[in-house]
């Protein structure tokens, strides 16, 4: 009899067991098709002068998205609202699930304070159209100051994992050069690994070569392109480089007047565009190459 | 004895209005001087002989460098040691406009020199004599900017009317402590006097604020 | 006979004189750095009382003549029963009135570091102080350093104004040998060529000196 019962209990116990590793990997497979980042009817303005409204769009893990499209539509502020670098002015945006402007509180949802804001920020890193390095650092010191005062690192764990992600980049016979003795497809590189020492989730790259040489935008999109085949990173990213858009990416946007007016697959937006303004936009950019 | 006391307020007021009429007077006499002057000495920098235009930025940095009390002192007593006597308040004038042109003068020049190398060039091309361009293309380009650089030496200026005192010269300062040395009593004299300056200070600022801003629209160049 | 032996005096008050300047010109100074870098700091802080505090004390120490001020500490203040001796009034009321311009030029400095560095800082989620200290303040101090060095020429240029408390400093020295000798020319024409010699052989070149330090990637870097 208390054999049985022992066995009894012992099934129970299992049972119980496998309830919590089918629940844990529906938590895995939920996890997983969840998008990471996602932008909820978000809408922002300056003033009375609207930039985007009503944006939804979801960007799924290791997604790599390009938006195009003509200077004011917006696209650009896509990119800072994630980073927190804007405030929106209406809607969510979540980021691996969480949310990013807002945080729960008794069950609402409040604008996030600025721990919530540190906490999430710490998914999403971006790369800028100016590059934006400390100017009185080298490109070592660029890519550890960030890691062992906010990740806690220390400066020599910091300093081999700097050195590795210069070296990814092609950089590792300049990383005690300031940024002012570097080209600008270097700086441009840095700025990447110092990004990525970060280790973010989600990479912003924001008109990433609209400030180089023409020779030198090729440099820059070959580290990207082997980001996006040797890591596994979500990446955003707004260009004027059509070719690179229709080779790298899953999914382009193209922005028009604050709104997706057209989205798809890489071929089918260039092959084959829908909407008129795509078409204009894409015979103008093409005729002015 | 109370620490703020109204019956002396009133008593050190007739003091504090003829000091302030000497302050503003020797203000107003010394910027008018010192605008002129100092337009003369960055005009005479931009010479193209290079003896006289180093001259002139050495004697510039040489007043800049050196304190206006000295200078007064200088002006004032080492005329007669020699004969010529000048009056108190014609050297403290005269010594205030010439400190503050120096000033005016490095001012005036970063005006000169923001002014586009292009604008010479047109001159040239439409023959210009160099006196109309100076006059009628440059300095209208060059001033309206630096009005509020200016304005400052204005200000400047006024805060250090008191240093006259030391040549006897009975400007505000000196009043209210003459004031408070004759009663005891300093407090409500300098206090006030130190109101006066603040209020005329940022009255002054709002002031040259709105005349910057009219002047750059008046030649369009905002 | 007599007037040698009034020379050598004068001479040796002058040397004195000259002493007295550079010691109030040095103290008063670091007082001006020290509360100019502080009230600066508080002039962009994010609660706003600090910030009006801030506001309060730049308007009061620029907008008020310094020898108001030295007057009200010299003054006023025994009246309160605080009496200051001439060196603290001297130290503090031309640091302080100083300080007030020097926190102008931190604010200014601070504000006028690009915007991108900021942007930067925020994406690599640096905490603010983190940022402050690291990112804008060292690339503030350099852009400042130029304007510093004009700001501690007018210092030195302001403690001849302790003259009208009793301070025998150069200034006064030389009034002093002057009035003793009768030889104007002389003695004011020396200690007029002594504050330029301080300003720019001493305080000139020393602010040159940082600014080369302080430009590391900036300038020396650009030129090699």
């Amino acid at each position: 009899m208390s054999e049985t019962i022992v066995g009894l209990e012992n099934l129970t116990k299992r049972c119980s067991v496998l309830e919590e590793l089918k629940l844990g990997i529906a938590r895995t497979e939920k996890v997983m098709s969840e998008p990471m980042v996602r932008f909820e009817n978000v809408a922002k303005r300056y003033g009375t002068l609207s930039v985007l409204d009503e944006l939804n769009l979801d960007i799924a893990r290791n997604e790599k998205v390009c938006i195009i499209g003509p200077s004011g539509s917006g696209k650009t502020t896509v990119l800072r609202m994630l980073m927190t670098l804007e405030r929106i002015n209406e809607g969510v945006i979540w980021v691996d699930g969480e949310p990013l402007t807002h945080m729960r509180k008794n069950g609402q949802m409040v604008p996030a304070n600025e721990r919530h804001l540190r906490r999430v920020r710490g998914k999403i890193g971006m790369v800028f159209q100016h590059f934006n390095l400390f100017p009185h650092m080298t490109a070592l010191q660029n890519c550890v100051e960030a890691p062992i005062s906010v990740l806690g690192l220390s400066r020599q764990e910091a300093e081999t994992r700097a050195a590795e992600l210069l070296d990814m980049v092609g950089l590792s016979d300049k990383k005690n050069h300031f940024p002012i003795q570097l080209s600008g497809g270097q700086k441009q590189r840095v700025a990447i690994a110092r990004a990525l020492a970060m280790r973010p989730k989600v990479m912003l790259f924001d008109e990433v070569t609209s400030a180089l040489d023409p020779e030198l935008v090729g440099e820059v999109l070959n580290v990207i392109r082997k980001l996006g085949t040797e890591h596994d990173l979500t990446m955003l990213m707004v260009t004027h480089q059509m070719a690179f858009a229709k080779e790298f990416s899953d999914r382009v946007c193209f922005f028009y007047g604050g709104k997706i007016a057209e989205q798809g697959p890489p071929d089918q937006l260039f092959g084959d565009p829908q909407h008129e303004r795509t078409r204009q936009f894409l015979s103008a950019v093409l005729e002015a190459r | 004895m109370s620490l703020w006391d109204w019956s002396y307020v009133w008593q050190a007021f007739p003091y504090l209005y003829r000091g302030a009429i000497v302050t503003v007077e020797a203000t107003l006499l010394g910027f008018a001087i010192a605008l002129v002057l100092g337009l003369v000495f960055a005009l005479i920098r931009q010479s193209p002989n290079r003896y006289i235009s180093t001259a002139m930025a050495e004697i510039v940095e040489f007043i800049r460098s050196t304190p206006l009390l000295l200078q007064v002192f200088f002006v004032y007593f080492v005329g007669p040691q020699f004969g010529i006597v000048i009056p108190a308040w014609t050297v403290g004038i005269g010594v205030l406009g010439i400190h503050y042109a120096a000033y005016c003068s490095e001012c005036y020049r970063g005006g000169i020199e923001n002014v586009e190398g292009g604008q010479w060039e047109a001159c040239t091309a439409l023959n210009l004599s160099p006196a109309r361009s100076w006059r009628a293309i440059i300095l209208p380009q060059a001033i309206p900017p630096i009005v509020p650089g200016l304005g400052n030496y204005f200000i400047g200026m006024f805060k250090d009317t008191p240093i006259l005192a030391a040549i006897a010269i009975l400007e505000m300062l000196q009043q209210a402590k003459n004031f408070g040395s004759d009663n005891y009593r300093y407090v409500e004299a300098i206090t006030m006097a130190g109101l006066f300056y603040l209020v005329f200070s940022l009255a002054a600022s709002a002031i040259i604020q709105s005349v910057s801003f009219w002047l750059n629209r008046r030649y369009h160049l905002q | 006979m007599m007037n040698e032996l009034a020379l050598g005096f004068s001479v040796a008050a002058l040397a004195k004189g000259v002493i007295i300047t550079l010691v109030v010109t040095l103290a008063s100074s670091l007082v001006a750095i020290v509360l100019g870098l502080i009230v600066g700091l508080i002039r962009i802080s994010l609660l706003w009382p600090l910030r009006w505090f801030g506001v309060a004390y730049i308007e009061f120490f620029r907008g008020t003549s310094m020898l108001v001020q030295v007057y009200w500490w010299f003054f006023v203040l025994p009246i309160f029963g605080v009496a200051l001796s001439p060196w603290t009034v001297a130290i503090f009321g031309i640091g302080m009135n100083v300080s007030g311009y020097g926190a102008e030029l931190v604010r200014a400095a601070i504000q006028g570091v690009d915007r991108g560095q900021y942007e930067a800082s925020i994406a690599l989620n640096l905490p603010r102080l983190t940022a402050m200290r690291r990112i804008f303040l060292p690339q503030a101090i350099r852009a400042m350093l130029p304007a510093w060095g004009n700001l501690l020429i007018d210092l030195l240029k302001s403690t001849s104004l302790i003259f009208f408390i009793t301070i025998t400093e150069l200034t006064t020295a030389s009034k002093l040998a002057a009035d003793a000798t009768g030889n104007y020319l002389l003695f004011f024409a020396v200690a007029l060529f002594g504050y330029y010699v301080i300003a720019r052989a001493l305080i000139t070149p020393l602010v040159r000196w940082l600014e080369r330090r302080f430009s590391r990637g900036f300038v020396r870097e650009a030129q090699a």
